[in-house]
């Protein structure tokens, strides 16, 4: 039944920011109402202050009335699309101001390694597949690497600097990582 | 695609580039639809661990953001159309909803929503939606302009020959049953299509007057 949910929830976002793109601020309000608390939430993982998350928060309100026309249902996903919006938003702000609010990645390589077993992997399989199981069977430096990557928007020469490790030796690592998540999801 | 695309993809979904290459692979995205239809799918996969921190904001950022939009003269007297519009359209949710709780016997694997989002080069647009379980359609109209005609509404299989799926209301949201012989036709990768007609639609059974608007119908 929830799957049947799901698709009509997000048959209802798609067609208030159809409605927004038609300058309706009550499907404005509808959208921020179903997705408010998801944005919010990358917002905060970007900036631990809760003032800077609020404003971009309310930027991406903004910008979400004047682009919600460029919104193609075909491409993707409604609440895809909008965080991917809340996301670029917080990242933007965050570089314009330099990058002084970043924190080491404590120790990468000494992290212990909390690899399931085989079986435990099996029955991820088995189960749906889903990007938390799969970012489970890898190690956890990579692990930590990658969740940096998506919740602070940290690009390859960031997390370089911030795990003090050499820039190609993060890519391949990185890479390498991302085929067994592709296998993994696929 | 091979393994470097996949991993570019995932690349730029992350924004794990720098700028300059962000840039040259945006405009790559523009022209390659399956290196697009990769990033996106990256873009889904990772979409869930969002769901990890979901928090919700106090609740004054909503009146922030309603005081920073541009202001609109007619704001009073448009409101009461929209209010009308948005409780026609959350009553057409309500229904749809109702028909798909109430369905006997689910079946996970079929998507039974097909949505198409129509656009026209003149601005025309409508969000057209179909429940497979009632074989009712949902069209909210958007702008469109229909010049003292007609809007009929068409489904185009892969076939390429439109069927009729009926003249629209383009001033409301309306919630019409698909005749029988048309619903096998509504799929994901056929396309819904709006043209212009005589009063009555097209007497022929086939579009007379121009395609104002086309969407592509996916499930979701």
């Amino acid at each position: 039944m929830s799957a049947e949910i799901k698709s009509l929830d997000r048959a209802a976002l798609i067609l208030a920011l159809q409605k927004v793109a038609n300058g309706d601020r009550l499907a404005l309000q509808e959208v921020y109402r179903r997705t408010s608390a998801k944005l919010f939430g990358v917002c905060l993982r970007i900036f631990a202050n809760r003032e800077d998350a609020e404003d971009t928060l309310q930027a991406t309100y903004l910008l979400i009335w004047q682009k919600a026309k460029q919104y193609d249902p075909s491409r993707a996903s409604p609440i895809t699309w909008l965080a991917t919006i809340a996301r670029n938003c917080a990242i933007d702000r965050l570089r314009a101001r330099g990058k002084q609010i970043m924190t080491p990645i404590e120790a990468i390589t000494e992290l212990p390694d909390e690899r399931e077993d085989a079986l435990a992997c099996l029955i991820a399989a088995e189960s749906e597949r889903r990007i938390g199981d799969c970012l489970g069977i890898l190690d956890r430096g990579d692990q930590m690497l990658i969740r940096t990557a998506f919740y602070e928007g940290s690009t390859y020469a960031d997390l370089a600097e911030r795990a003090t490790m050499p820039l190609g030796t993060i890519k391949s690592r990185i890479r390498r990582a991302l085929l067994r998540l592709r296998e993994c999801l696929s | 695609m091979t393994d470097d695309d996949i991993t570019l993809a995932a690349e730029f979904a992350l924004g794990l580039l720098d700028p300059n290459e962000v840039e040259a692979l945006a405009r790559r995205g523009e022209h390659d639809e399956e290196f697009s239809a990769l990033v996106a799918w990256w873009r889904e996969q990772f979409l869930p661990l969002i769901d990890e921190h979901e928090t919700s904001p106090p609740s004054d950022v909503w009146q922030r953001i309603e005081r920073a939009l541009p202001q609109n003269d007619n704001m009073r007297r448009s409101l009461r159309r929209w209010r009308a519009a948005a409780v026609t359209a959350a009553a057409i949710a309500a229904s749809l909803v109702a028909v798909v709780l109430l369905r006997p016997l689910p079946v996970p694997s079929q998507p039974q929503v097909m949505m198409a989002a129509l656009k026209g080069t003149s601005g025309a647009s409508a969000t057209v939606a179909y429940d497979v379980t009632s074989g009712r359609l949902m069209i909210v109209p958007g702008t469109i302009d229909t010049k003292g005609k007609e809007a009929e509404l068409w489904v185009i299989p892969p076939d390429g020959t439109p069927r009729s799926l009926g003249v629209i209301d383009t001033n409301r949201a309306t919630h019409p049953v698909v005749a029988a012989n048309r619903r096998a036709l509504i799929k994901a990768g056929a396309t819904f299509a709006i043209t212009l007609e005589p009063k009555g639609g097209s007497p022929t059974g086939l579009p007379t007057g121009p395609a104002i608007s086309a969407g592509k119908i996916s499930a979701t």
